[in-house]
């Protein structure tokens, strides 16, 4: 390893590199997003981090997951839809490099050596996905430059997990400045967790040019929605760092070598506003505002509008939109409709991808998917052609997967619907405070067009 | 005692702390200055331990202590020492999938308001300083404070934020810091100078001695006593663990002790058996032709005892060796006896009553008859 490390160092003159912004956006009906967004870069070296050594131990080309809590309706006013996640821990997409030349190259025993690593470094509950609940699907979840055939792909949910203070330390933690300066400095507990909406995601990537040598990049997000109208006393949309997050931001982290921009988004339809605070931020172009850290120099600035009541009642109608809910009654039997809306002009291209636990049996046989226009409810549905990959689940082994491939057409209602029986479980088997129910993680649905 | 715990494999990490990072900020070039200092003295050293080096630096690391004042400097008296590591906030943890101990190396650059820093070498007032500014840590690792030369024309200043960067060069400003760190591994491994000694200067008087030296860190006289006293440790400590191991299992009746552990054991036991028939030929230490290549005897005699001490201690510290696990007999007592006892008490009573009954029924039968 030593020799390695050196090799590399004389070889590759790069440095690591780390990079850092904030997006602060803000819709008609008052709610403010703040997204802050961490990058690092780092080449091989003798340098150490974390969640290098974890990938390098593991043998992995990519890991995707996220914390998070609260409704992911906060996000679709703000144009967030695809980076909110869902409530929970939610493991996406992580991809286990097929090398034979690691110590074992069983797939499920490297899967559950990194969910236990990653538990330890985030002091999060990981440790509870096994291969009894995680999955690989074969048709969703690509991600652009890596190779499906030369990786295994793993998903994984642990939708009754929930986000707090314990596991905002360690992933701070990971940050260079850690809390200490930079955006990160807003990081204060008791504004992120009484937010509406608020999450944190840890993307993984690692490419090796040479067996010996990987180079990584780490991105953390941390997404959290805010509502000025019921924070205070005032009831309106007017809002400051200070008045969000209780502080302000002090100064730029040193090592972000190209500077740290603080992006601000207004919706264009405002009839006006004012800025507050020692530094206004420069318009970029209409509705889009921006400033930059200084070293040293502490930041707050906030936006006073001319109308400050809220409007709720306009919400702009997104391209596509989903409802998933359980149908029935009782404990022996239910079923799980989906219904998709597409709102666009032109026909779209979807995969969905539902993960359901070993413990709800589902028929096959009982899948029906119809789809009707929108403006004409009186139409009879049809039935729509899919391609569906259909994994059965082993009781206590693995869980049931159930891919589904179509094409929505334009302007239409599109309705999924199967049905379960709820198998009978020995008493140990059962989640703490069982009569709250069982939690079914989300299902997954990609409109990237593929293949 | 200054000497680490012997253990196969050792994490070295070297860490740049950086106080201060808005004032200057410190970069190094690790790569360099570990491949110039301690890769050979990593590379001899293969055979007693596997070291793996990695590098890491940490920022806005504050102390938590505060030093005293003197003239226009900073000292920190050691009594401040045993508490410069701010445990809470600095990361020193290690690999978090290596279970390996760990061995720290700290460079510590101070905030603005600390600098410059030094360290005195005792704690009365006009204590001299100490000249290489740096002090270690037993069994942990070594600390180098360092005061760069705040106007050096090294410092870059980046144009678009204004922060001023220093990158520590190998060749110069790191030579003296790396060479400290080097003189504190050895004390961390036990590495002893090696000297003839005064008999030597009675027995050929008017000769003098030159030791020479080595540029990996360590001579081969020096390597040569470490590995006999690490071989002789070693076997030492596996003879006790196993001692221990069989004191634990005799205590416990019920513990079921799988058959992996008695590999173990018999894996440590036979390597014993070899160094100890190794160092017991009067003709040990020589060097043997085995394989076609030359293979000093002593060194097998380390790799068996280095084999002696990680099977005791695979052993004896399985999972499975826990006696919680297994439940010793006053336990039974104690969750059997309020379930039957106060069912069998009355039983017992009873039937003693009957048999006296009985007794007495008997005996008055045989009154009776008589």
């Amino acid at each position: 390893m030593l020799t390695a490390a050196l090799l590399s160092a004389v070889a590759v003159a790069a440095q690591s590199t780390y990079h850092e912004q904030l997006a602060l956006k803000q819709s008609l009906d008052g709610k403010v997003a703040a997204v802050f967004s961490f990058q690092q870069a780092s080449p091989s070296s003798s340098l150490y981090h974390p969640l290098a050594a974890i990938a390098n131990e593991f043998g992995v080309a990519h890991i995707d997951f996220g914390f998070s809590q609260g409704k992911a309706g906060a996000c679709v006013g703000l144009g967030l839809a695809s980076e909110c996640l869902p409530p929970g821990l939610l493991s996406l997409a992580t991809r286990l490099i097929r090398l034979s030349s690691l110590n074992s190259s069983d797939p499920d025993l490297r899967w559950t050596g990194l969910t236990n690593a990653l538990a330890g470094t985030f002091c999060a509950s990981m440790n509870f996905i096994t291969p009894k609940v995680s999955a690989e699907p074969k048709e969703s979840l690509r991600v652009n430059g890596v190779d499906p055939d030369s990786n295994w792909l793993r998903y994984a949910t642990l939708p009754r997990e929930i986000t707090c203070t314990e596991n905002l330390t360690p992933w701070a933690k990971l940050l260079p400045c850690s809390t200490k300066a930079g955006i990160a400095t807003l990081f204060n507990a008791y504004s992120l967790y009484d937010a509406d909406y608020h999450s944190m995601r840890v993307k993984l990537q690692r490419t090796c040019p040479t067996p010996s040598t990987c180079d990584i990049k780490i991105v953390q997000e941390l997404i959290v929605v805010l509502d000025p109208v019921r924070k205070g006393h005032e009831r309106n949309i007017n809002w400051s760092l200070k008045f969000l997050f209780d502080r302000e931001i002090s100064g730029l982290c040193p090592l972000d070598l190209d500077g740290t921009d603080i992006v601000l988004e207004l919706p264009a339809s405002s009839s006006g506003f004012t800025f507050t605070g020692d530094v206004s931020p420069l318009k970029v172009r209409e509705g889009l505002y921006k400033i930059s850290l200084e070293l040293g120099k502490k930041l707050g600035f906030g936006v006073v509008h001319s109308n400050s009541a809220p409007n709720r009642l306009s919400k702009p109608t997104p391209p596509v939109q989903i409802h998933r809910h359980l149908t029935g009654y009782g404990r022996e039997r239910g079923g799980i409709n989906i219904r998709i809306n597409n709102n666009q002009n032109k026909p779209q291209k979807v995969t969905l991808l539902e993960v359901i636990p070993w413990y709800l049996h589902l028929y096959l046989h009982t899948l029906k998917t119809t789809t009707a226009p929108i403006g004409d409810l009186e139409a009879a549905p049809f039935t729509l052609n899919i391609t569906q990959r259909y994994q059965p689940s082993i009781p206590r082994l693995r869980p049931s997967i159930i891919e589904i491939s179509t094409v929505l057409p334009s302007n239409s209602v599109t309705t999924f619907h199967y049905e379960f029986d709820r198998a009978f479980i020995k008493y140990t088997e059962h989640p703490p405070d069982a009569n709250r129910g069982f939690d079914i993680g989300p299902a997954s649905f990609d409109a990237s067009p593929r293949r | 005692m200054r000497k680490i715990k012997y253990a196969n494999e050792y994490q070295l990490m070297f860490n740049l702390l950086n106080a201060d990072p808005q004032s200057l900020l410190m970069d190094w070039n690790i790569d360099d200055a570990i491949k110039d200092y301690f890769q050979d003295f990593v590379a001899i050293m293969k055979k007693l331990f596997d070291i793996k080096v990695a590098s890491q630096v940490q920022y806005y690391t504050t102390l938590a202590i505060q030093p005293e004042k003197v003239g226009s400097s900073h000292v920190l008296y050691p009594h401040h020492l045993p508490h410069f590591i701010n445990s809470a906030e600095w990361e020193f943890d290690g690999s978090s999938v290596s279970t390996s101990p760990p061995i720290n190396f700290v460079l510590y650059v101070p905030t603005q308001s600390q600098s410059p820093l030094y360290i005195a070498s005792a704690n009365t007032k006009d204590a001299p300083l100490v000249e290489t500014n740096a002090f270690s840590i037993p069994q942990w690792g070594g600390i180098v404070v360092l005061n760069p030369d705040q106007h050096s024309p090294k410092i870059q200043t980046n144009s678009q934020t204004n922060v001023r960067i220093y990158k520590l060069d190998s060749k110069e400003e790191l030579e003296g810091p790396m060479n400290v760190f080097l003189e504190q591994m050895r004390g961390l491994l036990g590495v002893k100078t090696v000297e003839l000694g005064a008999a030597a200067e009675k027995l050929l008087p008017g000769f003098s001695f030159t030791y020479a030296g080595s540029t990996a860190g360590i001579t081969k006289w020096e390597l040569d006593r470490l590995t006999r006293y690490t071989t002789v440790k070693n076997v030492g400590d596996a003879i006790s663990t196993l001692n221990s191991l069989i004191t634990l299992i005799e205590s416990m009746e019920n513990m079921v002790v799988l058959d992996h552990i008695r590999d173990e054991i018999m894996l440590s036991l036979n390597a014993i058996h070899k160094v100890q028939q190794i160092l017991s030929d009067p003709l040990a230490g020589g060097v043997s032709e085995e394989d076609g290549g030359h293979v000093n005897q002593h060194d097998v005699a380390l790799a068996a005892s280095i084999a002696a001490i990680t099977a005791a201690e695979r052993a004896f510290f399985d999972p499975t060796m826990v006696s919680l696990l297994y439940f010793p007999d006053e336990h039974k007592l104690a969750v059997y006896l309020p379930l039957f006892l106060p069912v069998l008490v009355p039983l017992f009573s009873t039937i003693v009553q009957e048999i006296k009954k009985e007794i007495q029924k008997r005996k008055g039968g045989k009154v009776k008859s008589e």
